[in-house]
C-alpha cells in the first residue's frame, strides 16, 4: 500500500507516543480524540497503561504484607479503576444529553480512560515512596496514609484532565456536568475499592482473604469508625495472627 | 445473586466479545490483543471494538477507497489511516467553500455594495473612509479567490475520483494496473495534497477567523 507521507498524513501512533502526550500534552490528547474517528487503537493503548499502572501501585501495596498479597493487589486494584471507568462513563454520556448536548460514548469513555491512565501513571511512579516508607519500617496507618496521599496526587492530576475534556466539549451546564459525575464516580468507586479491599492488609490479620466478606458498604464502614472513635468497640480486640477472628 | 454469579455472567459475555472478534478478524496480533482485553474489560474496550466508529457521512475519496480495497489497485491506494486524513482534508475543503459561501452572502462582505460605497465616500471627499473601504474591497475579492480556487481544486479532485473509479473497473476486468493508472493515482494524491497550500493562505486571513 501507498503511504502518503505529506505533514498531514497520519503516522502509525504507538501507544508510547499517547503516553507522551498524556504526560507532556493534554490539550493534543483531547485534540485526538475529538478528531479521531476509530479510536480503537487509543483505547488498546489507554487500557493496558491503566492496568499497568495501577498493577505496579497495587503491587507495591502488596509488599507490606508480601507473599501472594502481591499478586491479589496488582489484580484488583486495576480491577478498581478500570470497573469504576465502566460504570460512571455512561453517566457522563447520559448527563451530556440530559443538558442539550451530543451522546459521544466512545469519546467519553476515552476521556475517562484517558483521565485514568494519567492518574495511574502517577501513581506507579509514586510507588517507589512506598517502598521506601516499607523499607524505613513506616507502620500500617503511616502507610495508609502515604498510599492516600499518593493516590490523591494520581486523581488530582486525572481529574484536572477530565474536567479539561468536559469543559471543552460541553457549552452549557458544565459545573453540573462535573460536580455530578464526580459525585458518582467518588460514590462507584469508594464502593468498588472496599468491596474489593483489603489491599495493603493489617499487621494482626491471620490469613490474606483474595477479598473480605461482605461486612455492609462503605458508609456502614465509616459509621462504624465514628463509633469506634466515640469508645463504643464492636468487638474487643482485632485478631492477632493464629487466632480466630 | 452473589458475587460468584455475577462474576461467571461478566465472563460468559466477555467470552462471546472475544470469540467474536477471534472469528470476525481471525488469529492476527492486533485481534488476539483485543480479544483478550474484551475477554477481561469487555464494558471498556467494547464499545470500540463491536460498536460503530463514531458516524462519518461516505465522502468521494472513502468510497472509492472501498472500491479499489479488493482489486489490484489496492497496492496503489494509500492505507487506510492515510485515505481517512485524505478525506477529512476533501471535506475541510468542502466545508471553507460553504462557509466562505455564507460569509459573501453577509450584505458587508458584498463586492458591488463595497465598490458603490468607496466611490460614494470618494466623491464626498472622504479619502481616509475610501481607502477603509477599498481594504475591506481587497478582503473580499481574497475571499472570492479563495472560493474558486478551492472550488476548482475540489472539482478536478473530484473528476479524478470518477476517473479513478473507472479505472478500477477496468482493472478488475482486464488486470493489472498500468503506466497511466499510477500516474492517475499519483495526480490524485498530489491534488489532495494541495489543498493543504490554499488552506494555508487562507489561515493567515483574518477575516476567515
Amino acid at each position: 500500500m501507498t503511504t502518503i507521507t505529506s505533514a498531514h498524513s497520519v503516522p502509525d501512533e504507538g501507544g508510547f507516543l499517547l503516553i507522551d502526550q498524556l504526560l507532556r500534552g493534554r490539550g493534543a490528547f483531547l485534540d485526538g480524540i475529538a478528531a479521531q474517528e476509530d479510536l480503537r487503537d487509543t483505547a488498546r493503548a489507554l487500557l493496558l497503561t491503566i492496568f499497568a499502572g495501577s498493577a505496579v501501585f497495587g503491587a507495591t501495596l502488596g509488599f507490606y504484607r508480601g507473599g501472594i498479597q502481591i499478586l491479589f493487589a496488582s489484580l484488583k486494584l486495576p480491577l478498581v479503576v478500570l470497573f469504576t471507568a465502566a460504570l460512571c462513563t455512561p453517566a457522563l454520556t447520559a448527563l451530556r444529553v440530559v443538558v442539550g448536548g451530543r451522546a459521544r460514548f466512545q469519546k467519553d469513555l476515552a476521556l475517562v480512560l484517558g483521565s485514568l491512565a494519567l492518574g495511574c501513571m502517577v501513581i506507579a511512579a509514586l510507588a517507589p515512596l512506598l517502598l521506601l516508607a516499607m523499607s524505613m519500617r513506616a507502620s500500617y496507618h503511616q502507610i495508609i496514609i502515604l498510599t492516600v496521599g499518593c493516590c490523591a496526587v494520581g486523581g488530582a492530576l486525572g481529574l484536572a484532565l477530565l474536567i479539561k475534556g468536559i469543559w471543552c466539549t460541553l457549552d452549557v451546564d458544565r459545573g453540573v456536568v462535573t460536580l455530578t459525575l464526580l459525585l458518582v464516580c467518588a460514590l462507584v468507586g469508594t464502593q468498588l475499592s472496599w468491596t474489593l479491599r483489603p489491599y495493603l492488609v493489617r499487621p494482626r490479620t491471620p490469613d490474606v482473604p483474595l477479598v473480605r466478606m461482605q461486612e455492609g458498604s462503605f458508609m456502614d464502614s465509616v459509621l462504624t469508625a465514628f463509633d469506634s472513635a466515640g469508645g463504643n468497640y464492636a468487638r474487643d480486640a482485632a485478631p492477632l495472627p493464629g487466632e480466630q477472628p | 445473586m452473589k458475587l460468584v454469579d455475577v462474576a461467571s455472567l461478566y465472563a460468559l459475555v466477555g467470552l462471546g466479545c472475544a470469540v467474536a472478534v477471534l472469528w470476525k478478524g481471525g488469529l492476527h496480533p492486533p485481534h488476539t490483543l483485543d480479544a483478550a482485553l474484551l475477554l477481561l474489560f469487555w464494558p471498556l474496550h467494547g464499545p470500540f471494538i463491536l460498536g460503530r466508529p463514531a458516524s462519518r457521512k461516505a465522502s468521494p475519496f472513502m468510497d472509492t477507497g472501498a472500491r479499489v480495497q479488493h482489486s489490484t489497485l489496492a497496492s496503489l491506494f494509500p492505507d487506510e489511516k492515510s485515505v481517512s486524513a485524505l478525506a477529512t482534508r476533501l471535506e475541510d475543503a468542502a466545508g471553507k467553500v460553504l462557509q466562505i459561501d455564507q460569509l459573501l452572502q453577509q450584505p458587508e462582505f458584498s463586492e458591488e455594495r463595497a465598490v458603490l460605497r468607496r466611490q460614494e465616500l470618494l466623491d464626498r471627499g472622504d479619502a481616509r473612509s475610501a481607502a477603509t473601504v477599498a481594504s475591506r474591497l481587497q478582503d473580499i475579492r481574497r475571499l472570492s479567490t479563495l472560493r474558486r480556487r478551492y472550488a476548482r481544486e475540489l472539482d478536478e479532485v473530484g473528476e479524478l475520483l470518477a476517473k479513478l473509479r473507472i479505472q478500477a473497473e477496468l482493472v478488475r476486468l482486464v488486470g493489472e494496473p498500468d503506466g497511466q493508472t499510477r500516474e492517475l493515482m499519483q495526480e490524485l494524491m498530489t491534488r489532495v495534497d494541495g489543498l493543504d497550500a490554499i488552506m494555508d493562505d487562507e489561515d493567515l486571513n483574518p477575516a476567515m477567523g
